[in-house]
C-alpha cells in the first residue's frame, strides 16, 4: 500500500481524508533522484478551494513539462487537521511524495485574495519553515509569492524570498536554470536571490528599503544596490497559443468548487471597469485561437472524463469566437453528455439563445452585474450596461422561460449618494415589474418571478482608478446597507424581491490588506499568532484576533481604508509598474469624479500604456 | 482507497467509464447519467476485493478489452477483475446481494484483550446471541445467529497478515508474533446488513459473559449489558471497536443462493 504522511489512525479521524492523500487522476510521480529542483506549489486555502484554480493547473502542468523539476501541490490542511499537526509535530508534506514541505527546493504560494494572509504563515509554520524571511536559512526551500495579490506584495513582504510579478508561463525557466546554476557554484541563499532580482519581473523585497514621512506615508521605497531595479515590470504572455496549457488537467476524488474542465479562451478585459483590478492589471487583452481551443478542450475531455467544460475568462462575451467555440462544443460533445457552462456572459439574444441549448432553464437563474443602482454611479465606475440593456436581457430571459434573476451590486462606491444606494431597491423592483409586463398573466402559470439582489462592499485596490478612492466605515456600510434593505421592503413588487447583503467586518480588513504596506506584516503576524486563519471563512473568522492584533501594533486601520490618498502620495505598490501608467489611472479617476465613461478598448483605444507589451488588443486590426 | 467515501466512488466510476471511452447507456431527462449502480456502499476504512457495479451500455466489445481499457485509466488502488453480461431483465446487484464476506484482523497495537479464540467458539456453538442493532434512528434486538453464515478464526504470523507491511503509523513489533484473523460471511440484505464491527463487539460481550459466569456463579446477573434496552431505549454508546481497531477487507458478495455475484451474468 501506497504510504501516506498521516498515519491511518489520523486519516480516519479527520473530515475528508481524500484531501491529503494525493493519487489523483492525472497527478505526476517523478522519481525523486532523477529531478534537479522539488518545487511545491500551494494554495493556501482549503482542498476543494485550491484545487479549483486554473493558475496552479498550468503552472503544475508547465513544471512537469521539464524533466529536471518535480512540481507537487500543497492546501492548507483544514482546522481539524491543523490542530492534530500541531499536537502530534506532524511536519507539513506535499500531496504526490507526501514528503515534507521543508526539504523542497521552493515553497510557491499563489495569492489570488487578501484574506488567505495568514494562511500562508499557516503553511509556513507547519512547514517548519521561519515566517519571516530573514530568519531563513541555507535549509530552508526558498518562498516564492504569486498571482494578483503581488501586485501590492508589501503587507506580506516579509514572508517572501521573492515575488513573481506577472503570468508564471514567462520567466520560470530562467528561475529555475539560474538556481541550479548558483547550487552547483555552491552560492549562498543571498547571493541567488541578488541574482533573481535581475530576471525581469522579479521582486526581492530583502534588498529594498522603505522609509516613512511623520504623518505615516511612504517618504521613499529605494533598492539597496545600484544594480538592483527600482522599476519591477510585469511579465505577460505575447502570444496565448504559444504557451503551454495543460492537456491532462487533475482530477480530485472528491468534488471541488469548480470540479469541471476549464478552457481559458482570453486574458485580460477590454471594459475598464475603474473598480476591477483584474481589468487592469491583465491588459491587454489576449485571445486564444479557437483552433487551440478545441484542440485542448478535446484532449482534457478524454484525459479527464469530466463531462462539464467551462470557458473562462473576465468577459467571456468580449471573445470573438465565442460563437464558432460554443457551436463546436455544442456539435460534438452534446451527444457526449458533456455539459457546458458560460459563466460572466453578458445577457443578450446570443447568449441566451447558447444558454437555453446548454442549461435547464427551469434551474437555472440569470445573473446580471449592475455593480451600481443609478445610471450615474455606473458611468462613474464606468460600468458600460445600461438600465435598458438590463431591461431587455431580462424580458428576453423571461421569454425565454426564466424566472429567476440575481442582481449583483456594490456599496460604498467612490462619489455614492443615498438617492444612487436606493436605486438599487428600485431597479430590482423595475426588473420584477418587467416581467408583468413581458409575461401575460396566463403564461404565468402561477410562478412567481424572483428577483435575487445582492449587495457587497466596495474595497479600494491598487492599480484601479479608485487606489486613491476612501473606503466607507463599517458604520457607513452598515447604514447604506438598511437603507437598502429598507427600500426594499416598501417596493410595489417586494414579495418576488430578496436582498442579501455581505460581511462588514471582512471588507474593512480586506481594504487594509490590499492597501497596506510593509508595516501591515507585524498585524498579520499578531493576529496569525492570536488564531486567525482561514479569515475567508466567515464562520472561522474572529474580529476580535485582528482587533487585538491592530492594537498591539499601534496601526489605525482608518490610516489604510478611510483616508483618502492624495495623487502625489507615494503609494507602497508603485515600483511596480502594470504597463498601465499612472497618468492613466489618474485621468480615470477624474474622470470618475465628473461621470465621464471611458470606451471600451475595442471601441476606442484610451491610451493606457499597455500597449507597450506589443500584442493583445492593442494590435488587433492593424 | 479506503479512504474515498461512496459518493466519490460513484464519481470516480463515472469518469472512469467516459475516460475508457465504454459506450455507456444514459438515462432521459434534462441532466442525463450514466445508468450504474453498486451492489452495496463500502463504508470509509474499509477495504474490498469484490465490489460490483451495474452499468447498462449500448454496445460491448469483449470483458478483456473493456477491462484493459478501464484498467488503464483507473488509478492506484481501483482495479476491475471481471466483468460479465447480464440478462435484459434481471435485479440489481442492489436487490440480489444477500450477504458478503469478509477478512477481519485487528490493527498492530489494537489487538484484542479477550479470548477471541474461545468467543468464536462459544458463538458457534450456542442456540442465540442477540444483539442491539442501531439502524438510522433506533434500536432493535436481532438475532446474530441468523444472520452470520459462518465464522472462524485463525492464528497466523503477523509478518504474513501484513504482506506489504502496515498501514502508515502503524509498527510491527513482532513478525512471527501470531495475531487473529478472521473469516466471516455476514448477511447483506438491504434489511438485514450486518458490519463486521458488530459482530467483534457481540464476540467480546460473549467472552465477557463467560468469565463472569465462571467466577460469579451464583452472583445475581445485575450488570445490565448495553443491549438491555432501558427508558429511553438507546443504550450508552461504546466505543468498540472503534473505526480504526479493526481492518476489514470485503473478499466477496453473495446472492441468496450463497454464489457470488458475478456468477450471475454471461461470460462476453
Amino acid at each position: 500500500m501506497k504510504k501516506t504522511a498521516l498515519s491511518d489512525e489520523i486519516l480516519l479521524s479527520i473530515e475528508k481524508p481524500e484531501r491529503y492523500i494525493g493519487n489523483e487522476i492525472n497527478a505526476i510521480i517523478k522519481d525523486k533522484d532523477k529531478v534537479d529542483i522539488r518545487f511545491a506549489i500551494c494554495f493556501p486555502d482549503v482542498y476543494e478551494i485550491g484545487m479549483s484554480h486554473l493558475g496552479i493547473q498550468i503552472l503544475y502542468d508547465m513544471f512537469n513539462k521539464r524533466e529536471d523539476v518535480w512540481c507537487e501541490r500543497v492546501y492548507s490542511p483544514w482546522t481539524d487537521l491543523d490542530k492534530i499537526m500541531r499536537d502530534k509535530n506532524i511536519p507539513l508534506f506535499a500531496l504526490e511524495s507526501q514528503d515534507k514541505v521543508r526539504d523542497f527546493d521552493f515553497l510557491g504560494i499563489t495569492l489570488q485574495y487578501e484574506m488567505c494572509y495568514t494562511n500562508i504563515l499557516q503553511v509556513l509554520e507547519l512547514s517548519g519553515i521561519p515566517l519571516l524571511q530573514k530568519d531563513r536559512t541555507e535549509d530552508d526551500p526558498i518562498v516564492i509569492g504569486g498571482g494578483p495579490c503581488a501586485y501590492n506584495p508589501e503587507p506580506i513582504a516579509e514572508f517572501f524570498d521573492l515575488f513573481y510579478i506577472g503570468e508564471g508561463e514567462t520567466k520560470y525557466d530562467e528561475l529555475f536554470d539560474l538556481y541550479k546554476r548558483c547550487r552547483d557554484e555552491n552560492k549562498s541563499r543571498e547571493e541567488f536571490l541578488r541574482q533573481a532580482a535581475l530576471i525581469d519581473g522579479i521582486y526581492v523585497p530583502s534588498l529594498y528599503e522603505v522609509k516613512y514621512n511623520e504623518d505615516g506615508t511612504l517618504a521613499e521605497f529605494r533598492s539597496l544596490y545600484p544594480d538592483v531595479r527600482t522599476v519591477v515590470k510585469k511579465n505577460i504572455v505575447t502570444r496565448m497559443d504559444d504557451v503551454p496549457y495543460p492537456e491532462k488537467p487533475l482530477v480530485p476524488f472528491i468534488q471541488v468548487t469548480q470540479d469541471r474542465v476549464v478552457l481559458e479562451v482570453m486574458r485580460g478585459c477590454i471594459r475598464g471597469c475603474r473598480f476591477c483590478q483584474a481589468g487592469q492589471i491583465y491588459r491587454p487583452v489576449r485571445e486564444r485561437s479557437t483552433e487551440f481551443l478545441t484542440d485542448k478542450a478535446k484532449k482534457m475531455l478524454n484525459s479527464t472524463g469530466q463531462d462539464e467544460i467551462t470557458l473562462s475568462s473576465l468577459s467571456t462575451s468580449d471573445y470573438r469566437g465565442l460563437r464558432e467555440i460554443v457551436t463546436w462544443l455544442i456539435d460534438n460533445y452534446r451527444e457526449k453528455y458533456v455539459n457546458i457552462s458560460l459563466p460572466s456572459l453578458r445577457i443578450d439574444e446570443f447568449s441566451l439563445d447558447i444558454m437555453s441549448r446548454v442549461q435547464d432553464v427551469k434551474k437555472s437563474s440569470l445573473t446580471f452585474a449592475p455593480e451600481a443602482g443609478s445610471q450615474r454611479m455606473r458611468n462613474v465606475i464606468n460600468k458600460g450596461i445600461t438600465e435598458e440593456d438590463i431591461m431587455q436581457g431580462s424580458a428576453e430571459a423571461f421569454k425565454g422561460g426564466w424566472n429567476k434573476v440575481k442582481l449583483y451590486f456594490m456599496l460604498g462606491l467612490p462619489f455614492e449618494r443615498d438617492e444612487d444606494v436606493l436605486e438599487i431597491s428600485h431597479l430590482s423592483d423595475r426588473v420584477a415589474m418587467n416581467y408583468f409586463d413581458t409575461i401575460p398573466k396566463e403564461k404565468r402559470k402561477g410562478i412567481r418571478v424572483m428577483v435575487n439582489s445582492s449587495a457587497s462592499f466596495f474595497i479600494p485596490k491598487p492599480f484601479t482608478p479608485f487606489q486613491w478612492a476612501p473606503m466607507n466605515s463599517p458604520d457607513e456600510f452598515l447604514r447604506k446597507a438598511h437603507l437598502v434593505k429598507d427600500a426594499f421592503k416598501n417596493e410595489l413588487n417586494h414579495k418576488s424581491l430578496k436582498f442579501q447583503y455581505h460581511e462588514h467586518d471582512l471588507s474593512e480588513l480586506e481594504g487594509v490588506l490590499a492597501r497596506g504596506d510593509r508595516r501591515i506584516s507585524k498585524v498579520i503576524m499578531k493576529a496569525y499568532e492570536n488564531g486567525a486563519v482561514f479569515d475567508s471563512w466567515q464562520e472561522i473568522f474572529d474580529r476580535e484576533r485582528w482587533d487585538r492584533a491592530f492594537t498591539e501594533c499601534g496601526i489605525d486601520r482608518r490610516f489604510y481604508t478611510e483616508r483618502e490618498r492624495d495623487v502625489e502620495e507615494l503609494l507602497p505598490w508603485d515600483f511596480i509598474d502594470t504597463g498601465v501608467s499612472k497618468k492613466f489611472l489618474i485621468k480615470e479617476w477624474e474622470n470618475a469624479k465628473n461621470g465621464v465613461v471611458t470606451p471600451n478598448c475595442r471601441k476606442s483605444c484610451s491610451g493606457c500604456g499597455a500597449a507597450s507589451f506589443g500584442t493583445g488588443v492593442c494590435f488587433e486590426g492593424r | 482507497m479506503r479512504y474515498i467515501g461512496h459518493l466519490d466512488t460513484m464519481r470516480f466510476f463515472q469518469r472512469l467509464i467516459r475516460r475508457s471511452n465504454i459506450d455507456a447507456a444514459y438515462s432521459e431527462g434534462f441532466s442525463p447519467h450514466q445508468i450504474l449502480s453498486f451492489a452495496q456502499p463500502l463504508g470509509v476504512g474499509v477495504e474490498s476485493n469484490a465490489e460490483y457495479m451495474d452499468l447498462e451500455v449500448k454496445s460491448l466489445t469483449t470483458a478483456e478489452d473493456m477491462t484493459e481499457r478501464m484498467n488503464r485509466e483507473t488509478a492506484e488502488g481501483i482495479e476491475i477483475l471481471d466483468m460479465t453480461l447480464l440478462p435484459e431483465k434481471c435485479a440489481k446487484a442492489m436487490a440480489s446481494v444477500y450477504a458478503a464476506g469478509y477478512t477481519v484482523v485487528f490493527r498492530p497495537g489494537h489487538e484484542p484483550d479477550w479470548d477471541i479464540m474461545a468467543a468464536v467458539e462459544l458463538f458457534n456453538g450456542t442456540e442465540s446471541v442477540k444483539v442491539m442493532k442501531k439502524s438510522k434512528k433506533s434500536y432493535r434486538e436481532v438475532e446474530l445467529k441468523e444472520l452470520v453464515y459462518s465464522l472462524s478464526v485463525k492464528m497466523v504470523p503477523a509478518g504474513e497478515v501484513f504482506p506489504e507491511g502496515p498501514l502508515s503509523g502503524d509498527v510491527i513489533d513482532d513478525e512471527k508474533k501470531e495475531v487473529p484473523v478472521l473469516d466471516m460471511v455476514l448477511s447483506a440484505s438491504s434489511g438485514d446488513n450486518v458490519k463486521p464491527g458488530l459482530l467483534i463487539k457481540a464476540l467480546r460481550t460473549l467472552d465477557s459473559k463467560k468469565h463472569r459466569t465462571d467466577s460469579e456463579a451464583s452472583a445475581p446477573d445485575t450488570s445490565s449489558e448495553p443491549d438491555t434496552a432501558s427508558g429511553s431505549g438507546v443504550p450508552e454508546e461504546e466505543e468498540y471497536p472503534s473505526k480504526t481497531d479493526l481492518m476489514i477487507t470485503r473478499e466477496e458478495l453473495f446472492d441468496s443462493n450463497m454464489k457470488p455475484l458475478i456468477d450471475a451474468g454471461m461470460r462476453f
